[in-house]
């Protein structure tokens, strides 16, 4: 059911058994599994089911460090949350990731094996069309070769979730709207907790909408799943019995803000055939996967490196790459979608062999025939009449032969690789969410953001570039170019992130280093648990989307455990 | 001694160069032989960008100035032409182990990194070479 917050009253509020302040990937999920179970939840949700400026103006915030995208513009504040532009792409960590890693990862409280159970399940909330992840799997069901590397480096595979189905919001609005144990509360806004006298159990949370409404919701169990820089904001906002915020005792809260830096990092100049079709975003088995290439566990181990993803992005010829992109090339997909309500003859042909050239796309490279037609080929033969078209026809099956041939052949060079690094960054304390002294339209502090990186994670970058550089000479592929420089302090101006807030109420076995236990929950308070990104040690050689699904699934379970035995 | 007139050596030197014309493998094999001689020779026709070539030697020469010496090259290029004489430093022969030499240095980590680019400690080396006793 959902309820407009801003049309009630505090008598209309029902008390649930499981609170839950926020509306994205990890709330929804959690929500959604408690479909038709005795529990009874509430979800809060800051936005309606739109964007919209005021209430996103809520996530503005300062920062310093290193650059990184406006607070604001890194996320999206209504229901799904940031599942509204999430690009899909999915892999589960591996079982290093939960391990202790010397300098360069902390070992979580919890192993892959507490994970592992709950990937599938998470992997059909995410919309993930296989749970396999063997490269061997995908390798086997793919037109396109792995590159041939000695064991020492790993490929692994991403799949990409269709983007039909990455909406979380409009995925299971329909299921909340039926669900008689569910109320979704839209432009409801958490802007403080408050607990017992001793701080051991959180009685209620404080809302307010931007119409000004106030009102509190009580619970016997809370879960903030308000993302990587909203959790935290809000245990260190809620001040009335700790000054220094909720579950911050050992000053942790915020602490150990990570992303998933990238930039553009090398070039390869290929000295003979590249297969790179298996490093772009193709499909295999039906499904859209990429490849990415890394160090294998035993030589990043030995090396003392954080883990660091190289993707491959092959440099097409301008015209390639202006035609693939071309409007004319999408007003032709939308005709091959049109398909089925009946097109002349020609139109039927010429969609059948589009359709089939969308398979071949991603093995095009630089100085080939045009995959496609060039646009003002189809831009003619959209405006023509039935004679033209035949005409037209013909130099469009010209194109497509003479690719089809280079295709064959396997003869098309390869102008240049460019090389993407994707670092997993040692946990850094000085990385952090604090608050600052700004205030939002609902007079709650805003959140500043610190963005910090340590001088390892360049180094890792640096040295497994050289060693990837090192290993493709060895396999007569080509040579690799480093394109930034050396200095450890010194982060490239392309440095972006994948909009993944991770770490900042981190699981940790010792309330000391963390936040939340193995359980989810906040030390010392029993009845306060965070789900999302945030509580992730650290990032990880996966996506976050499909781990913090998994870690929410599990949380469920616990809740639904926990409400049973105290029934 | 068998006396040969002026005429007649010239009349033979024609037939045998006439042999041999005609077969583009033995033209080949000529060319290689009468350019033969040394390892820098060989280096010289393998890298016919010789400008790309010097520099990136020059490069390599100066993060590794105790190579700045043409006889310190040849010592660690000694595998390149393991033997003497012009059989060993055929340009087609250099090449082939300046090839696997390189691919095995980039095996076993034996790389330089110059403005970025990660090469073979040979092929850098090489070009080394050529820098310092290129005219």
């Amino acid at each position: 059911v959902f309820v407009d917050a801003r049309t009630v009253t505090e008598a209309d509020i029902v008390d649930s058994d499981v609170c839950i302040v926020g509306g994205g990937a990890a709330g929804i999920a959690l929500a959604v599994e408690m479909i038709g179970t005795p529990v009874r939840v509430g979800l809060l949700e800051s936005g309606g089911m739109q964007f919209d400026a005021q209430t996103q103006d809520l996530y503005a915030g300062g920062q310093d460090g290193l650059r990184y995208f406006p607070l604001d513009a890194s996320r999206l504040r209504y229901f799904g949350g940031s599942t509204n532009h999430w690009g899909g792409m999915s892999r589960p960590f591996d079982a290093e990731d939960f391990q202790e890693r010397g300098e360069v990862g902390d070992a979580w409280p919890i192993s892959i094996s507490d994970v592992e159970p709950y990937y599938a399940r998470a992997g059909s909330v995410c919309g993930v069309a296989e749970d396999a992840w063997s490269v061997g799997y995908w390798n086997e069901g793919s037109r396109h070769a792995t590159l041939p590397l000695r064991e020492r480096f790993v490929t692994r595979v991403a799949q990409q979730v269709p983007r039909a189905a990455r909406n979380f919001g409009a995925r299971f609005e329909r299921d909340l709207e039926r669900a008689e144990n569910v109320i979704v509360y839209l432009h409801a806004n958490a802007v403080g907790i408050e607990t017992d006298d001793d701080v051991r159990n959180v009685t209620l949370i404080r809302v307010a909408t931007l119409e000004g409404q106030r009102f509190s919701v009580a619970g016997r169990h809370f879960v903030l799943a308000a993302g990587g820089i909203e959790n935290p904001r809000l245990l260190l906002a809620s001040t009335s019995r700790r000054p220094n915020g909720l579950g911050n005792d050992h000053d942790q809260v915020g602490r150990y803000f990570t992303e998933h830096p990238r930039f553009e990092a090398a070039s390869i100049a290929p000295t003979g055939r590249f297969p790179v079709g298996f490093y772009t975003v193709h499909h295999a088995r039906g499904v859209s996967i990429q490849g990415y290439v890394g160090l294998g566990d035993e030589l990043k181990r030995e090396e003392g490196l954080a883990d660091v993803q190289l993707r491959l992005r092959p440099v097409y010829e301008r015209s390639y790459a202006e035609a693939r992109n071309s409007d004319a090339v999408e007003s032709f997909q939308r005709l091959a979608r049109l398909r089925s309500r009946g097109v002349d003859q020609i139109s039927q042909d010429v969609v059948n062999i589009l359709e089939d050239l969308s398979r071949w796309q991603d093995t095009m490279v630089a100085g080939a025939p045009l995959p496609i037609p060039h646009p003002a080929t189809i831009e003619a033969l959209l405006s023509s009449n039935g004679e033209e078209r035949s005409a037209l026809a013909s130099m469009l099956f010209g194109d497509i032969g003479v690719f089809g041939w280079g295709r064959l052949t396997d003869s098309v060079p390869i102008e240049e690789v460019l090389v993407t690094a994707r670092v997993t960054p040692v946990p850094n304390p000085e990385s952090r969410i604090t608050l600052s002294m700004e205030r939002d339209a609902l007079g709650a502090p805003r959140s500043h953001l610190h963005w910090r990186l340590s001088r390892i994670d360049k180094r890792s970058i640096l040295r497994t570039l050289e060693l990837f550089g090192a290993e493709l000479g060895h396999a007569g592929l080509g040579r690799l170019g480093i394109l930034i420089n050396d200095d450890e302090d010194d982060w490239p101006d392309d440095t972006a992130g994948g909009y993944h807030h991770m770490g900042t109420t981190r699981m940790s076995a010792d309330p000391r280093h963390g936040v939340v236990d193995a359980e989810c929950r906040v030390h010392g308070i029993d009845n306060l648990y965070v789900a999302g990104s945030s509580i992730f040690a650290d990032g990880g050689s996966g996506t976050p989307t499909l781990t913090l699904v998994a870690l929410t699934l599990r949380l469920a379970d616990h809740l639904s455990q926990r409400l049973e035995r105290n029934a | 001694m068998t006396h040969i007139s002026r005429r007649r050596f010239l009349l033979g030197a024609s037939i045998g160069a006439a042999a041999l014309l005609p077969s583009t493998r033995g033209m080949r094999w000529l060319d290689q032989a009468l350019a033969a001689g040394s390892l820098e020779s060989a280096l010289g026709r393998i890298f016919q960008h010789r400008t790309s070539a010097v520099r990136l030697g020059r490069a390599y020469l100066e993060r590794r100035p105790a190579e700045s010496d043409a006889d310190v090259l040849r010592f660690h290029l000694r595998d390149l032409a393991p033997q003497a004489g012009w059989m060993a430093t055929r340009p087609d022969a250099v090449h082939r182990r300046l090839t696997s030499l390189s691919r095995e240095d980039f095996g076993e980590g034996r790389v330089v990194l110059i403005d970025g680019w990660v090469l073979a400690h040979t092929e850098a080396r090489a070009c080394a070479l050529v820098a310092l006793t290129s005219g």
